[in-house]
């Protein structure tokens, strides 16, 4: 029965051996992947989050997109990184360093950089006509149709956008008081007593 | 193995890493006794004179401008239950609040705070300006029978803070009973290291109130239930060990341990190395190895509130400096104006540009001489203004290093915080630093080190702030955007429901007259009703 079987030389069956463990090792790991493709599927571009954590989330629109998130994604789509007034020199600075680009300085066009404020709604003037309160990105003001508006300056982004729509021109933007809270230490400067 | 117990037994000394022994200045002020300053002018009085300024604390004014108020009485409530961290503050004379208003307070930053203006009365001629210090009589309390919580609640109503400079409300530390515990024995640890040049008040005070003192320790141990109290002390201070000795030989519980001269041996994480050995992580609390550190001028105002129910209106505060013509310690009301000061004890003012508030290391230079005193001004140097030394680059020496009693790298520190890299430093533990000014002492280019890490941690804290605030605002938007998706999904599926409902009535008219007919009857009908009915 076994001279049916023609003699297959030695090399031959390490040959095969060869393949077949490959392929099973082959497999196993198109199956890995598979799965991890599947399982491990990353929704939308990480790239994109990384930027928006990186933008002040002033949802201004000075950048020309209508909040923080669509400015990252046109970054990521090759958008300058220079557009974003609210986060300023420093902003470039990190987004240049995350993306490995030039720093630039801030494009003129978008604005420029101005210290942090609060939107101050007169309270005697408002006439209640709700339009600030479509207009605010974060939800900060409250108040409802023929009431009273208020702002509540905690949430406040100050990105300007409640003023342009307000038909009685009742809504002033205030800068941030400096308090025991928010005080900024100045950086040691000793340059003027510097003998050279 | 020795025992962590027998350690404290044996009066064992460890040591910290670094410190730094800078030319001491005490004799100037520590051999005169204390007196009494008085002025009858007004006093200022900041509503906040704790260190908790971080919160944003809900202070009620319980004084009216025009009120009459005694010596002693509570401007400021402090009994609501939301302000827990809150101190109440107390008028430091008998007179009538002028008014209440902001003006520049003791902060470093000199931003204005509320403060509450009290006009002293003048009706009494005082004889001298100067009288020795209070004679006070003795309440009906005995301490030992009161609760703790009845005590700690005493302390905090008597508006005590840490007064060994820090000003942390005292109340919070003891609020917490110490853990019954082998291996950390409950210790009251009390500091009268007073480590820093120029400041005896300490000294002073435990020279004069030794027995005050050990019974104010005494009632501290019964509230937070400790097995031993240490005193420790710098061995530069002989009068006040031989004066705590002789009060203390009756005393199974108490003892003293005397600790080589060492700035800055009295900072609290240092001082529980010196007894214990132990090093805290800078997230970790004395509570954590079941010790509580208190100031002896903490402890005589305990026993001033619960012994006789003073309030702390005033502390012992040092003026000393070539300056000043009597340097000695005085005991000083909270709110008096630093000019007034300066006036009544005849500190030429010509030479005075910059007045120190706390030691030449650690202190904060003042130029606006208006600003009141508060509960943490514990010594006022009036120097003669020296010649501002150049300062230099860095030369990499290392010094800093070596001194540092935390083990930082202070110089590491310096080159980040000039180039503001704020993630490498909170790396090296920027938040660690207790701002002692060892490495600014010991530099030879004179770099103000401190004022550069205080910029950063400044910096870091703004960062910090800036980041939560724009991650609530990435959700508001976040929110908001599904919001406004969602109430236009909700009002297309209602306009398509609208239409498939029109389409359907529509089809099922034209396939059924008889039934639009009946519809149509039925509405008629309806109408007739409501006619009838109204007519």
């Amino acid at each position: 029965m076994f001279g049916l079987i023609p003699e297959i030389s030695p090399w031959l069956i390490e040959i095969f051996q060869a393949i077949l463990i490959l392929t099973i090792f082959a497999g196993l790991c198109g199956a890995l992947l598979g799965y991890a493709a599947v399982y491990f599927k990353v929704e939308g571009n990480p790239l994109v989050e990384q930027i928006n954590s990186l933008l002040p989330q002033t949802q201004c629109g000075q950048c020309g997109h209508p909040g923080c998130k669509p400015y990252a994604e046109a970054i990521v789509n090759g958008e300058a990184i220079n557009r974003c007034p609210p986060g300023g020199e420093a902003g470039i600075k990190s987004l240049a360093n995350l993306l490995e680009l030039e720093v630039i300085p801030l494009n003129d066009e978008c604005g420029a950089e101005s210290l942090p404020r609060v939107a101050f709604i007169i309270e005697e003037e408002c006439i209640g006509c709700t339009k600030c309160i479509q207009a605010c990105p974060v939800d900060a003001i409250v108040g409802t149709a023929k009431q009273m508006h208020t702002v509540i300056a905690s949430e406040c982004t100050g990105c300007d956008l409640c003023v342009a729509p307000c038909p009685v021109d009742c809504i002033e933007m205030l800068f941030v008081e400096t308090n025991l809270l928010n005080w900024r230490q100045e950086k040691p400067n000793f340059q003027s007593i510097i003998l050279n | 193995m020795k025992s962590l117990h027998n350690k404290f037994t044996s009066n064992a000394i460890f040591k910290f890493h670094g410190g730094v022994h800078p030319t001491e200045n005490k004799l100037i002020s520590n051999s005169q006794t204390s007196v009494k300053f008085e002025s009858d002018n007004f006093f200022r009085v900041l509503v906040n004179q704790s260190s908790v300024k971080k919160f944003e604390l809900p202070i009620e004014i319980i004084v009216t401008k025009g009120q009459k108020v005694i010596q002693g009485e509570a401007l400021t409530s402090g009994d609501s239950s939301s302000d827990y961290f809150y101190v109440p503050v107390h008028s430091p004379c008998d007179g009538t609040v002028l008014d209440i208003e902001c003006f520049s307070g003791d902060h470093i930053s000199g931003l204005a705070e509320t403060t509450i203006v009290i006009e002293a009365q003048k009706n009494h001629e005082k004889k001298s300006r100067i009288k020795s210090t209070p004679s006070v009589e003795r309440a009906n309390i005995n301490w030992k029978n009161e609760s703790a919580e009845y005590l700690v609640k005493k302390i905090r109503n008597a508006g005590i803070v840490g007064l060994g400079g820090a000003t942390f409300p005292t109340h919070i530390k003891q609020y917490i009973p110490l853990k019954r515990d082998k291996q950390n024995p409950a210790t009251l640890i009390i500091n009268a290291m007073e480590c820093e040049p120029y400041i005896t008040c300490d000294d002073r005070l435990i020279r004069e109130q030794a027995k005050s003192i050990i019974e104010g320790a005494l009632i501290v141990s019964r509230i937070v239930n400790c097995d031993k109290i240490i005193f420790v002390i710098e061995d530069n201070k002989p009068e006040a060990i031989m004066s705590l000795q002789k009060v203390i030989k009756n005393e199974s519980k108490i003892s003293i341990l005397i600790a080589p001269t060492k700035y800055p041996s009295g900072g609290e994480k240092q001082l529980i190395q010196i007894v214990t050995g132990k090093e805290l992580t800078k997230h970790q609390l004395p509570k954590d190895l079941n010790i509580l550190v208190q100031n002896v001028a903490t402890l005589f105002a305990v026993y001033q509130a619960i012994l006789f129910n003073r309030n702390l209106t005033e502390r012992l505060v040092t003026i000393t400096g070539d300056l000043v013509p009597d340097p000695r310690n005085y005991w000083i009301p909270f709110g008096t104006p630093i000019s007034w000061i300066i006036k009544h004890l005849n500190i030429s003012e010509k030479d005075l540009d910059i007045v120190i508030i706390g030691g030449p290391l650690m202190g904060q230079k003042i130029c606006d001489f208006s600003i009141p005193t508060s509960k943490k001004v514990n010594c006022l140097i009036f120097n003669q203004t020296l010649v501002q030394n150049e300062i230099k680059d860095c030369i990499r020496c290392g010094e800093c290093e070596i001194v540092c009693p935390i083990k930082l790298l202070p110089q590491q520190l310096y080159w980040f915080s000039k180039s503001e890299q704020w993630k490498p430093m909170q790396q090296l533990d920027l938040d660690a630093c207790i701002e002692c000014g060892a490495c600014d002492y010991v530099c030879p280019s004179h770099i103000p080190l401190v004022d550069y890490f205080r910029f950063a941690k400044s910096e870091v804290k703004h960062l910090l702030n800036k980041e939560s605030a724009s991650e609530i605002a990435k959700q508001r938007f976040e929110n908001r955007e599904k919001r406004l998706i969602r109430i236009e999904q909700e009002r297309k599926s209602k306009q398509e429901k609208i239409t498939l409902d029109r389409q359907k009535a529509s089809e099922d008219n034209s396939k059924d007259p008889e039934g639009k007919k009946a519809a149509i009857l039925a509405a008629l009908n309806r109408f007739k009703s409501k006619s009838q009915g109204e007519s």
